[in-house]
């Protein structure tokens, strides 16, 4: 009788402390639910992009001060096979609100290809690939503006699949093919389905040592431009980079050399086919941990007249506080070509960009 | 018989062949210290290879071109995890194309799971704290023990791709466990006359190194990790090492020597490079040679100086 009521005391105990031990895990558990959540948000990221011009342009008139671009990216896996990024880009207006970028990679097609699909920027040469704030500078080149239609470049919508190709002597060899819709900002437009552009591109890299690397890329596209159905434009480019960054003093300092030359070839309804060039070089020393000074030469025809020959200089100062954000100075001194003779406009451009939340790497 | 026996030949050739060459696992790893530790667990049935040197700040890896090739062609990948290469590796592996070594792979290995890991913040992470990691401290491997933990992962790991390797990878553990328990005696000793010594290092990169050696890490130069040393960080600093008598500080290859040289020039303290990786400095060639270089560098760096 005794032992029988011991063991129930004892039972009852058990289901107390057993009851305890449910409310205990209860907590945790709850939260553990709360974080699945959020588990499977993508990532997010907000960069600002604030931009100061001093200085007379009668050609190119930016405002004084304004938040020129706030980008907000999401990315995240999207399922066992893909990928997805997007970038959301909010300008200085009202309104002006537009999807950088938004595509879908498959991580797992077979036979080594990537494939991409969604709003892209093209892969043709560099400076047309990168986000505004990667770039070692505070403004577009004058051969993008010039012979890629506007300061974002090729940006369209579209296929894009490329290969690694096995090279001997560890050469990186890939070939990217892309097909797009054919209309993109000032440079192309497509009058019909059937208009869609085509886009190849071969970039090579080396290591010449541990701690200096070539790189060389060609580009190709053609498709209809704002002319009128049958009319097309041409583009040709070829990118050439050289980084030399020793790895144990690395943090300090580094040396970034790239030169991209670009061909456009454009028909026109009222006269002969337009061939212009344009091409920038620009060069970046690291002064210390968070110094960089770099200087670029900007030329470019005009796509619509190849008489007129824009012409630049900057020089540029960027500091570094950390990671996520930067200070930039940019002196910039442009010889536009126009009609009723040149135009000089100099400028001094200051920059102050940042990044808050989970923003992914970027490509090398 | 005549007909046989050339077939036999040939078929022997392509089972072996393929075998004698293909058997060899590729592993690359991201940290030459995980290298080391597979070539060790791993002997003459792996190929090792890492992606950032052992003099080079692990934080900042450039995810060269170069590197997609390597991992391309990898059959296991160990990476340290706790987001230290959240800089540059997710786009190296979106590039790779290879699907075994991605974080969903069964070549993929997180050195860190298992291992004794510090410095986890408590409530919320900002980066008002520095460049901070929010799963803590990534310098995991520089306690011995996680050493322990890692090959011991790395070996279970290659067990599951290559069954027929288990006995050689389970000698070589063995070996290796052995050598390492016998180190750790060394290692103790060498340092146990220093115990709970006060030291400054640059960068949060020792606190494992100094649990487990008992050493006392009382302050940084960096004001907050991966933020450059100010002036006023560097007051403060040298009125904390001059108050609490602090002999060391303690600096990565990787960093420039002027500020730890200016602040020990105002406290009387002693600087030591030490290399934080494998192949930090030619004689820490594998994972047991490193601490053998960094043990001997702070004893006899502290001897001197009684």
């Amino acid at each position: 009788m005794k032992e029988d009521r011991k063991r129930r005391t004892s039972a009852r105990f058990g289901l107390l402390a057993g009851l305890c031990c449910l409310t205990l895990a209860a907590g945790p558990a709850a939260a553990q639910t709360v974080q699945t959540g959020n588990v499977f948000n993508p990532n997010m990221s907000v960069i600002g992009n604030f931009l100061g011009f001093a200085g007379h342009n009668s050609v190119d008139n930016q405002p004084s001060l304004q938040l020129k671009e706030s980008e907000i990216g999401l990315q995240a896996v999207v399922d066992p096979y893909a990928r997805a990024d997007f970038f959301v880009t909010f300008g200085s207006e009202k309104g002006d609100v537009g999807i950088e970028e938004g595509y879908l990679t498959f991580l797992t097609v077979p036979g080594d290809f990537l494939v991409k699909v969604g709003k892209m920027k093209a892969a043709f040469g560099k400076v047309n690939t990168e986000h505004p704030h990667v770039r070692q500078y505070a403004d577009t080149p004058l051969v993008v503006t010039n012979l890629l239609g506007s300061e974002d470049g090729i940006n369209d919508s579209g296929i894009s699949v490329s290969r690694l190709v096995p090279m001997p002597a560890e050469i990186f060899l890939e070939a990217t093919a892309q097909i797009f819709r054919g209309t993109s900002d000032g440079v192309f437009e497509a009058h019909s389905r059937n208009d869609v552009e085509p886009l190849f591109h071969l970039k090579a890299y080396k290591d010449l040592s541990e701690s200096t690397n070539l790189e060389v890329g060609g580009s190709w596209t053609r498709a209809n431009n704002g002319e009128g159905a049958g009319f097309h434009t041409a583009l040709t480019g070829i990118d050439v980079s050289f980084r030399w960054k020793p790895l144990q003093q690395g943090l300090y300092h580094s040396v970034f050399v790239r030169g991209e030359w670009m061909h456009s070839e454009r028909d026109t309804a009222a006269g002969p086919t337009v061939r212009g060039d344009g091409w920038y070089a620009l060069g970046q020393y690291q002064l210390g941990r968070r110094w960089n000074a770099g200087y670029r030469h900007d030329e470019s025809d005009h796509a619509d007249d190849a008489t007129f020959r824009d012409k630049g200089d900057s020089a540029i100062l960027t500091f570094l506080p950390s990671e996520f954000s930067q200070l930039r100075a940019q002196l910039r001194r442009i010889r536009y070509d126009q009609p009723a003779g040149p135009v000089t406009a100099t400028e001094l451009l200051v920059q102050l960009q940042f990044v808050i939340g989970a923003h992914g790497a970027h490509p090398f | 018989m005549k007909t046989r026996l050339p077939l036999l030949a040939l078929t022997a050739v392509l089972a072996l062949s393929p075998s004698a060459e293909a058997a060899k696992l590729k592993v690359v790893t991201t940290l030459s210290d995980f290298a080391s530790l597979a070539a060790t667990i791993g002997g003459g049935r792996v190929e090792t290879d890492s992606l950032a040197k052992g003099y080079q700040d692990p934080h900042f890896v450039e995810p060269k071109p170069s590197f997609v090739l390597k991992l391309h062609g990898a059959d296991v990948l160990i990476v340290a995890g706790l987001e230290l290469e959240i800089g540059y590796l997710p786009p190296l592996l979106d590039q790779a194309r290879n699907e075994k070594i991605r974080p969903t792979g069964a070549g993929y290995l997180d050195a860190s799971a298992g291992c004794d890991i510090l410095d986890k913040p408590a409530g919320q992470v900002t980066r008002a704290m520095g460049d901070v990691h929010p799963y803590g401290n990534p310098h995991y491997w520089l306690d011995p023990n996680n050493g322990r933990v890692i090959a011991r992962a790395i070996a279970a790991k290659l067990t599951a791709l290559d069954p027929a390797g288990a006995a050689d990878y389970a000698k070589n553990l063995a070996d290796f466990e052995a050598k390492l328990k016998a180190a750790e005696v060394r290692w103790t000793a060498r340092l146990a006359p220093f115990k709970n010594t006060k030291i400054v290092t640059y960068h949060s990169s020792w606190p494992n190194f100094a649990k487990a050696f008992s050493l006392d890490v009382v302050g940084f130069l960096e004001p907050k990790p991966g933020i450059p040393p100010s002036p006023q960080h560097k007051l403060e600093i040298i009125n904390l090492m001059n108050a609490q008598k602090v002999p060391l500080i303690l600096m990565e290859v990787y960093f420039d020597r002027k500020d730890p040289d200016f602040v020990a020039s105002k406290t009387g303290a002693t600087v030591v490079v030490i290399p934080p990786s494998v192949g930090g400095e030619p004689a820490a060639k594998d994972y047991l040679s490193l601490f053998d270089v960094d043990v001997e560098k702070i004893a006899s760096a502290l001897e001197k100086r009684k």
